[in-house]
């Protein structure tokens, strides 16, 4: 299983609220703070679309929001990825996601730490 | 630790059953089971929800099902997470607040070590290893890939073990230092992220040249340039180069005494292509006196697709060749 294998697996596409949202797992083999998410850019069918929150563990708020977060993305746990996509039960998405996150304990320079960027898709029919 | 050594397993080679969700009682069964024990290394924030702040119904289930199963919590990673906030550190105080209760836990959950990552501030260091020695435990610094024997964080850790002659700190060695080829998998890995064959091949005559690791990656990385899949492959490239050391035992010598853990790494599914490597390390450090774990560790799951190859078939079978390696028949399994 690379990193990327299984972070948005088949199922991971849902409507809620109206919306199309994403449940897309950590790219890393451990928990990471919240605070290490840095980006998440999603694009629908081709389209990009802007991500209106995520949500995971006790945190839910706008992508830039978790910097401040105190919580943890539990390596069990997706994030839920809320886009700003009108989106109903039954239909089928070809979505993208390209996730970057801090590896806050590695450097890969004297006072940069690495970053996971990992890119992952899937076509699904929305629960 | 025993009079000699002890052979195990590290949960992190199971990371694809962890990201998939299985639980720490089910894997340790199945490792257990399969053979693979009885050392156990366990990466804390893989293995809890919440870690460090784990409740005492974890704490009785983790000794109990370590009991029940016949295996011994040896090492348990722990992480300062000094970039825990964007571009800023972490100050000594925040990062030692950070281990603390990680060490807490790895005393209580009754392993004798903890490995951290190589590289920590002087003054934290000093402190945590006092930590260490209150609660019991040894502190250990992970020594890796390109690591020089000569590093200045190696000879941060040696030369403060001089000074307070604690047996509580030392290093855990990983076999990794001594890696005569790239594993087989890295080259899948790359073709698969969309690398052209002349640019997968240059990768690896790079990687062979002898020069600098640093000089190495710049000029591999080189190939990658204007590539859709760049940031992953960058990633991919530059860790695998600074994981793969060209040392020998002989090298490490005189570290040898610090070592109070180990790591047989290995990536690729074939076991026999680390049997040349690992064997030597399994003499060095019989010959060294050494009397700690070495636990098979694989990291193949970085680069391979869980088709590909099961974690734990892969880890039996390295197991198998360590303790054949060691002279001693192989464990039964139950």
């Amino acid at each position: 299983m690379t990193m990327t294998e299984g972070m948005v697996g088949p199922d991971a596409l849902s409507a809620r609220d109206g919306r199309l949202a994403v449940a897309v797992h950590l790219p890393w083999y451990r928990s990471l703070p919240v605070s290490c998410v840095e980006s998440v850019r999603v694009s629908v069918d081709g389209v990009p679309a802007p991500v209106r929150s995520v949500h995971v563990g006790d945190f839910a708020g706008r992508v830039e929001e978790a910097a401040g977060s105190e919580g943890s993305w539990d390596l069990r746990d997706p994030l839920d990825v809320v886009l700003d996509v009108a989106a109903s039960p039954g239909e089928t998405h070809a979505v993208e996601v390209a996730l970057a996150v801090r590896i806050p304990y590695i450097q890969q320079a004297p006072g940069v730490a690495l970053v996971q960027r990992a890119t992952a898709r899937t076509e699904g029919t929305l629960r | 630790m025993t009079d000699r050594i002890q052979y195990g397993t590290t949960l992190f080679s199971l990371t694809p059953d962890w990201r998939a969700g299985e639980s720490a009682t089910s894997i340790l069964q199945r490792v257990a089971d399969a053979g693979c024990g009885p050392a156990l290394e366990v990466i804390g924030h893989q293995a809890w929800r919440g870690f460090p702040r784990i409740s005492g119904a974890d704490e009785r289930a983790f000794r109990d099902a370590v009991d029940r199963v016949g295996l011994i919590p040896v090492a348990l990673g722990v992480y300062t997470d000094l970039y825990r906030r964007s571009g800023r550190p972490m100050s000594a105080d925040q990062a030692f607040e950070d281990v603390q209760p990680q060490l807490e836990v790895a005393s209580r959950l009754g392993f004798e070590l903890v490995r951290a990552t190589l590289g920590m501030e002087p003054a934290l260091l000093r402190r945590v290893a006092e930590e260490c020695e209150r609660l019991g435990i040894a502190l250990t610094f992970e020594v890796q890939g390109v690591t020089p024997p000569d590093a200045p964080a190696v000879a941060e850790v040696l030369s403060l073990r001089e000074e307070t002659g604690s047996p509580y700190l030392g290093l855990t060695l990983d076999f990794s230092l001594t890696t005569p080829a790239l594993p087989v998998a890295f080259g899948t890995a790359l073709r698969r992220l969309g690398l052209p064959a002349a640019a997968v091949t240059a990768v690896h005559r790079i990687w062979a040249q002898d020069e600098p690791v640093g000089r190495r990656i710049g000029a591999a990385l080189a190939w990658l340039g204007g590539h859709p899949e760049e940031a992953a492959l960058t990633t991919l490239v530059a860790g695998m180069f600074g994981r793969t050391g060209r040392w020998q035992p002989a090298d490490w010598a005189s570290v040898l005494p610090a070592v109070r853990h180990a790591h047989a790494k290995f990536w690729d599914p074939e076991v026999e292509s680390v049997r040349e490597p690992h064997g030597a390390w399994i003499s060095a450090l019989e010959s060294a006196g050494y009397t700690g774990a070495v636990v098979s560790e694989w990291g193949g799951h970085e680069l391979l697709d869980r088709a590909d190859a099961d974690a734990l078939a892969v880890t039996r079978a390295h197991h198998d060749l360590l303790v054949e390696l060691a002279g001693r028949p192989a464990a039964v399994t139950a």
